[in-house]
């Protein structure tokens, strides 16, 4: 209750800080905000005035591709949530008070946050997703596995490191990448639609 | 920077062409960097938020959530299931009210309103009152990730988009290690301070943050 208080306070500041469009912006020269939109518009397609019609809708649902990001997504959200939603519970189960549980949950987060920023930023580097989304998601698998298979407390907390490091940072890659390859704005607006 | 250098900056070259790298100029890298000190903090900051009211009640859960209610398992996973039922409904209508109001109006509004909402979680009494409220922070919370993407698109390239989405999700685990704080520091408080004093430090860190706020 006092976490949906705090975020009422950040939401009112929120209308101060949250800045609208680069023409608009004040802490931007023109300079700058020319060349912002000249940069946008030297980048494909982000600027053009593409009107909606409903053949570019059509193009996204029959891309088997943008099926394949959702399947990606969806496969991978489930275990990001079950996690997310249930770690308390999985560690209190392990034989913890309440209190003592909700304080375990913080270092897998703590190692989650530290491995979605360190895969952001390589991959950014190299340009490539799919190694690394494959590499996390082995980890998680081995931590869910972990989970699955070994009761005991030790193994199973185990479990939830390797789960946590490594289903976020691979929902962190797989929600970025049709923004990044779907082309055309409407079908990237319908195949992200369709893909959260 | 000053716009005196930026005149120097030459023609910007398609993305798709292979010696964009070479040609990105220091001005453009200074401008990235402005860009994202501004705009990705407040977004993670909401996201973080987002991530936090709507995972608390796996926290809330083992503090008696599930018992004080008298709601079964399978009643829980339910209201579970209706977050994202609001959540799947409302995400595209979400974005068209962000389209046609502006994203400084329409972000902090979503912002209010799934606060609110999960402020509420904190008085519901039953089983209906708990999927309601479910539903409804579904349907509040729906709008803030389709709207950053949106957003971001407004400010970055392609190319540059994927790695701050990638980075601001990682708020979503910051937001986890901050649940588990915040719900240690309320169960471990319980027995002595009750909520009293738990409520006015909520009030000092929000005050703080309202002040770091208005010095951006």
């Amino acid at each position: 209750m006092q976490e949906g208080l705090l975020t009422v306070v950040v939401a009112v500041s929120a209308y101060f800080f949250i800045h609208n469009y680069p023409s608009t912006a004040n802490f931007l020269s023109n300079g700058e905000r020319d060349f912002i939109h000249r940069r946008l518009k030297a980048d494909s397609d982000a600027t053009d005035d593409e009107s909606f019609n409903w053949n570019n809708v059509r193009k996204a649902l029959t891309d088997i591709k943008v099926y394949l990001y959702c399947f990606g997504f969806h496969t991978m959200s489930l275990p990001l949530y079950t996690l997310s939603l249930f770690l308390p519970s999985i560690i209190r189960d392990l034989g913890y008070t309440s209190a003592q549980a909700q304080l375990l949950t913080i270092p897998p987060y703590a190692v989650a946050f530290i491995t979605t920023m360190t895969v952001a930023v390589i991959s950014e580097h190299y340009k490539r997703r799919a190694p690394f989304i494959m590499g996390t998601s082995a980890l998680a698998i081995l931590g869910y596995i972990l989970l699955l298979s070994d009761p005991r407390p030790g193994p199973s907390y185990t479990g939830t490191f390797f789960a946590a490091a490594g289903i976020y940072p691979s929902v962190a890659l797989t929600l970025a990448w049709p923004a990044n390859n779907v082309s055309g704005q409407t079908k990237r607006a319908v195949a992200n639609g369709l893909q959260v | 920077m000053s716009d005196a250098k930026l005149e120097h900056v030459p023609e910007i070259p398609s993305s798709d062409s292979s010696s964009q790298e070479d040609l990105r100029t220091a001005s453009d890298k200074n401008l990235l960097r402005k860009l994202d000190l501004k705009l990705l903090p407040p977004l993670t900051l909401l996201y973080l938020l987002s991530f936090l009211d709507r995972s608390n009640v796996g926290n809330a859960r083992i503090e008696g959530l599930v018992a004080d209610l008298g709601i079964s398992g399978n009643e829980y996973l339910t209201g579970l299931t209706l977050f994202f039922i609001g959540y799947v409904l409302f995400e595209v209508p979400c974005n068209i009210i962000l389209k046609l109001w502006t994203p400084r109006m329409w972000l902090p509004t979503l912002t209010l309103a799934w606060g609110v909402v999960s402020t509420l979680m904190g008085v519901i009494q039953n089983k209906a009152g708990f999927f309601v409220v479910r539903f409804f922070l579904g349907v509040s919370e729906s709008g803030l990730f389709p709207g950053i993407v949106y957003y971001l698109s407004l400010w970055y390239r392609r190319e540059e988009r994927t790695y701050r989405i990638s980075l601001f999700f990682s708020a979503a685990a910051l937001a986890g290690a901050f649940g588990g704080i915040l719900a240690w520091g309320i169960a471990h408080m319980r027995g002595t301070g009750g909520y009293n004093g738990w409520r006015w430090i909520f009030i000092l860190v929000c005050f703080q943050l309202h002040l770091g706020a208005l010095r951006i």
